[in-house]
């Protein structure tokens, strides 16, 4: 495994988790 | 190699970087989900129902707190799942190692935060029990980061190397006589590493080199001499035993140690060890 690949799926979790908790306080908000 | 990954078509490394960071995404929603239901239940003061049911109730949940924390616990477990089915055994992050301290840190956080700060005014003591509680069961886990290979191995994945060994084949070292070494020692050089490196786009990419013994054209010609009859094998002398009696004597108990030899057998063992040495 290349070393860009790995970077790149670093990134990606990186990106989940930004997307992860905002989009947890949007069903949050709308939930509640 | 697809997209960087080896022995892995593209296909399929599209899937697992999806599977990985879909379960990423499932779990960190959920966790959010917890984390703000369970916040807003602590702006009442920490407890609270909802549903049918036949008693009356005087502290009814926030809205859409029941749902969001079923759903919430029992998502970050669809999630953590989701992101094993993508780790990629070549390398790569292994985000599930971070859930469990990711869990318990956020909700600890919120212990502490309202322990400190409680609704009705004060510090409330059970709330930073739990507090300090949470926050061990989720940090110290993650003290295995300290260790540079841990870390890297969570956020990087393990190293895996393509084996290339068939590009440096093994070559055992050369045999030489005593002679043969001591006249040739100070005039060998080193040979160039391309000289035993078999071509890549030769025609034959498997044939081993010549080895730099083999005999010449000319000198296989030559007849060999006739081989002189063999003398008589000469009986070996019986090898002795080396060592000390001490160390014979240490070997015996290990040898009963390991099970090898039985008390009987060590016995009659020991006896002529003994024996043996004050016969000479």
């Amino acid at each position: 495994m290349t070393a860009g690949f790995r970077a790149l799926l670093l990134l990606l979790q990186v990106a989940a988790i930004a997307a992860g908790i905002w989009l947890g306080v949007v069903i949050f908000n709308a939930a509640s | 190699m697809a997209l960087g990954v080896d022995g892995m078509k593209a296909r399929r490394v599209i899937g697992k970087a999806f599977l990985l960071t879909l379960g990423t995404l499932v779990f960190v929603v959920c966790l959010t989900m917890v984390y703000k239901s369970m916040r807003s239940v602590m702006d009442i003061g920490g407890s609270c129902a909802s549903g049918n049911t036949p008693y009356a109730i005087s502290r009814p949940c926030p809205k859409g707190v029941g749902w969001m924390m079923t759903v919430g616990i029992f998502g970050m477990f669809v999630g953590t799942g989701i992101s094993l089915l993508g780790v990629f055994p070549q390398g790569g992050p292994r985000p599930y190692v971070f859930g469990w301290s990711a869990l318990f840190l956020s909700l600890g956080w919120n212990f502490l935060d309202y322990g400190f700060d409680a609704p009705g005014g004060g510090t409330s003591a059970g709330w930073l029990i739990c507090g300090f509680v949470f926050v061990a069961m989720g940090g110290v886990p993650l003290l295995f980061l300290l260790s540079p290979r841990a870390a890297r191995w969570a956020l990087w994945g393990p190293n895996t190397e393509r084996a290339d060994d068939y590009l440096h084949p093994y070559k055992p070292p050369p045999i030489r006589t005593k002679s043969a070494a001591s006249t040739t020692t100070a005039t060998t050089t080193p040979e160039p590493a391309t000289a035993t490196m078999p071509s890549a786009t030769s025609s034959t990419p498997y044939a081993r080199p010549a080895p730099a013994w083999s005999p010449t054209p000319e000198t296989a010609l030559v007849p060999e001499p006739a081989l002189e009859p063999a003398p008589p094998p000469v009986p070996e002398p019986e090898p002795k035993l080396d060592g000390t009696v001490v160390e014979r004597l240490a070997t015996l108990a290990d040898l009963k140690e390991r099970g090898m030899l039985d008390d009987d057998e060590y016995e009659k063992a020991k006896s002529a060890v003994l024996g043996e040495e004050s016969s000479t």
